[in-house]
């Protein structure tokens, strides 16, 4: 099942600079769309911010193995929880 | 001695990844785009035949998994779940992207473990191959317990086998299948009193499910008397799922090393940079309305002369009577209408879907989200917005792929105020007239009239959904996820047939409507209560005067409601002929000024209109004020009966149609 990661300083996704690699760890809180699992952002993940549009606007990240590339909201970015 | 019709086979994979182009290569010309009766859904279906055995394609909308979030997505769900669904499935062949395999193979499993005779294609190999990434195709077959077929839609390798295959699909009973979590089996087991025939998984995937499924009413029930959180069996199943398939695809396939040769990630650095991806895209956007307006001038013309021609020709070969006027001045003229707007409503298309086949609409996606979100659309909005300007009902319907019902709704409500096509000549005909000509530095007034109300329309949705956001009530909270295809160069046959099908679309759903309204206008402008005495009086066909006629009686009936507005019962004639269609306003100005004169060598329209005197006040009718005012009423008012039908089926009631009647109306009526 899922884990809800209460370990500390976790970094949120959005935090990551532009191209700074980082690994999936797990999820902040339930309100995660299903869409980003479906897509394959699962734990052990590798991820990294390609492009962001300013003002807290949508984020392009590149994951994976085969460096599938999704764009997701700030708030979408905000539930994945990373490691760097 | 063929008993059995046609065997349905749907066709269903992730977004992006080649199944239309399979689609298109399978079936070429044979397709069509159908409604089921009383439901608001339309799909595409087509046709062909293999060793003697016929077959029906449905190309349903693409998804990741069968846990629906969109419109589009409940299709998906719906024809392969509800066994009466019109094109519930006899086999399914699953469309599989070789580069992202494990995404494609989750909806692979949910399918063939719903007990459908599976065939798994796995196409985009040229790409994979280009990355470096090879399949054993013997150890796929055995992983996947399944038929595998290799494919590259581009240049058609693996046609010729997935033909075959098609003919042989088969279910076989996969070893390895989910297993449901036991806390949940006492459940399962309860509603299979209820619904014998139905499988343990597919009681499990209905209860996964966010929305209520109305075809399996106990399930739903069940669901919420035992507070079942949807979400939470939707990513058990999900993630389990993956990490079985995380071995399957070490076995079959093997990357060496990563080979990133791919261009994506340069041109991606230009496309959706912060400074120079929005030049490109208003740039690209500049280029689009230069074409709709300056390139699809010419055929326009071109179709123009040839329906007054025929016109003519008519006129002068058949002997004057009710016929004559029928043919020459409701019909021809009607069809005429609808054809008129085919160059630019193609134009439009061959772009959008060039875009789309490169890969660059989800750059625009991303890039124009963060612009709109504060106006309670998404940047998904986008391609209804811009399809908006040839014309509002494919633009309708493109609202489709966005998931969030509100930005939906709240798109679907705003693009009929984007400046369609049949706004054009309607703005062009009353600039000509009340907006002089000459230049301000190098602009020219008429030029600077018609982008202000171009760009006054735009500002108009933005500004109107900004406050209809605050009335509409969001059931579940607006998210963007967005896959980012790589760059492809694209195929011809795909934007060909693309462009050919919307076309169509248009020409046979709304040309119906404006060909009706045409032929309707036409009797009622030549009939009236008097006609009859005419007959009797004259052995000649003359046909009624306009102010007797009974579109005249019913224009001078409204003209109290639009006198405030400065307008007389001539003008009140072209505005609610317009309520069928806009355009219809050009040709009704027509007909009454040409109905009204009976010189031969009559001049031009714009020139008869100019010289229109109020007779009270001996002023210009068309003066700057009310010339203004009605281009501002076209502007704002909903006035397309077509629209109106499509924002129904599209909303799936009549209060959001009839709001947005209302609510554009008003505020054209308003504003003027």
């Amino acid at each position: 099942m899922l884990k809800i990661i209460s370990l500390p300083k976790p970094l949120h996704l959005s935090q990551l600079k532009k191209n700074e690699k980082a690994i999936v760890i797990g999820f902040s809180n339930e309100e995660y769309p299903l869409k980003i699992i479906e897509l394959g952002i699962i734990e052990n993940t590798t991820i990294c911010i390609k492009s962001r549009v300013p003002f807290n606007g949508p984020i392009i990240v590149e994951f994976g193995d085969n460096n599938a590339k999704i764009a997701l909201r700030k708030n979408e970015a905000d539930c994945i929880l990373v490691k760097r | 001695m063929n008993i059995k019709k046609f065997e349905k086979i749907a066709l269903i994979g992730n977004p992006n990844v080649g199944k239309s182009s399979l689609f298109n290569i399978l079936t070429g010309l044979n397709q069509k785009t159908g409604n089921y009766p009383g439901i608001t859904v339309e799909f595409k279906s087509g046709f062909f035949k293999y060793n003697n055995n016929a077959y029906e394609l449905i190309d349903l909308p693409g998804v990741y998994s069968l846990f629906p979030n969109s419109v589009d997505e409940e299709i998906v769900f719906e024809t392969l779940l509800n066994e009466e669904h019109p094109n519930f499935p006899d086999k399914v062949i699953v469309v599989a992207d070789a580069l992202h395999l494990r995404r494609s193979l989750l909806l692979f499993q949910q399918i063939k473990e719903l007990g459908f005779p599976t065939l798994l294609v796995i196409n985009m190999m040229d790409e994979a191959e280009r990355k470096g990434i090879k399949f054993d195709t013997k150890k796929a077959v055995l992983e996947l317990e399944n038929e595998v077929v290799f494919t590259n839609a581009r240049t058609k390798m693996g046609i010729a086998e997935l033909k075959a295959a098609i003919e042989k699909i088969s279910y076989k009973k996969p070893n390895h299948y989910f297993e449901i979590p036991k806390e949940y089996q006492s459940k399962i087991e309860s509603m299979k009193h209820i619904y014998r025939n139905l499988s343990e998984y597919k009681i499990w995937l209905l209860l996964a499910q966010k929305q209520s499924v109305t075809f399996y009413p106990e399930i739903t029930h069940c669901k919420t008397s035992n507070k079942i959180i949807p979400k939470r069996l939707q990513t058990l199943e999900t993630l389990r799922r993956y990490s079985f398939l995380q071995n399957v695809i070490q076995n079959v396939s093997n990357q060496e090393k990563l080979i990133n040769k791919g261009i994506t990630n340069k041109i991606d650095s230009i496309l959706t940079h912060n400074f120079f991806g929005y030049i490109l895209f208003f740039g690209l956007l500049f280029i689009i309305f230069q074409a709709l307006f300056y390139v699809a001038q010419y055929p326009m013309e071109l179709i123009e002369s040839g329906f007054s021609y025929a016109s003519n020709f008519l006129k002068n070969t058949i002997p004057e009577g009710p016929i004559q006027s029928l043919l020459a001045d409701g019909l021809i003229p009607g069809i005429g209408g609808v054809i008129i707007f085919i160059p630019q409503i193609a134009i439009l298309f061959t772009f959008l879907i060039l875009l789309e086949e490169i890969g660059y609409m989800s750059r625009v996606v991303y890039l124009m989200d963060r612009w709109l979100k504060p106006f309670g659309l998404s940047g998904k909005s986008v391609v209804p917005l811009i399809s908006g300007v040839a014309c509002a009902i494919p633009a309708v319907m493109s609202a489709r792929s966005i998931e969030n019902a509100k930005e939906r709704l709240l798109t679907i409500l705003v693009t009929p105020f984007m400046t369609c096509s049949a706004r054009l000549p309607v703005y062009a005909l009353i600039i000509s007239i009340v907006i002089p000509k000459g230049d301000w530095w190098l602009l020219n007034y008429q030029g600077i009239a018609l982008m202000g109300l171009y760009i006054l329309g735009f500002l108009m949705a933005i500004f109107s959904s900004f406050i209809l956001k605050f009335f509409i009530k969001s059931q579940y909270k607006s998210y963007l996820i967005l896959d980012m295809p790589i760059y492809k160069i694209p195929l011809f046959s795909n934007i060909a047939l693309g462009v050919f099908n919307k076309t169509k679309d248009f020409v046979l759903g709304a040309g119906k409507i404006i060909l009706a309204i045409s032929v309707l206008l036409w009797a009622l402008g030549t009939f009236g209560p008097k006609t009859e005495a005419n007959w009797e009086n004259n052995t000649v066909w003359t046909g009624t005067k306009l102010e007797d006629s009974y579109l005249g009686i019913i224009g001078k009936s409204i003209e109290p409601a639009i006198k405030p507005l400065g307008y007389d019962w001539k003008m009140g004639i072209g505005i609610l002929s317009s309520f069928a269609a806009r355009e219809v306003f050009v040709p009704t100005m027509a007909t009454i000024y040409s109905i009204d004169s009976d010189d031969e060598n009559s001049p031009k329209l714009v020139d008869k209109m100019r010289k229109e005197q109020n007779p009270e006040t001996l002023k210009p009718v068309y003066n700057l004020a009310s010339g203004v005012s009605l281009l501002l009423f076209y502007a704002f008012a909903m006035q397309c009966a077509s629209t109106i039908a499509i924002v129904k089926r599209e909303t799936n009631s009549w209060k959001w149609a009839l709001f947005q009647l209302v609510f554009m109306t008003g505020i054209a009526y308003l504003s003027v």
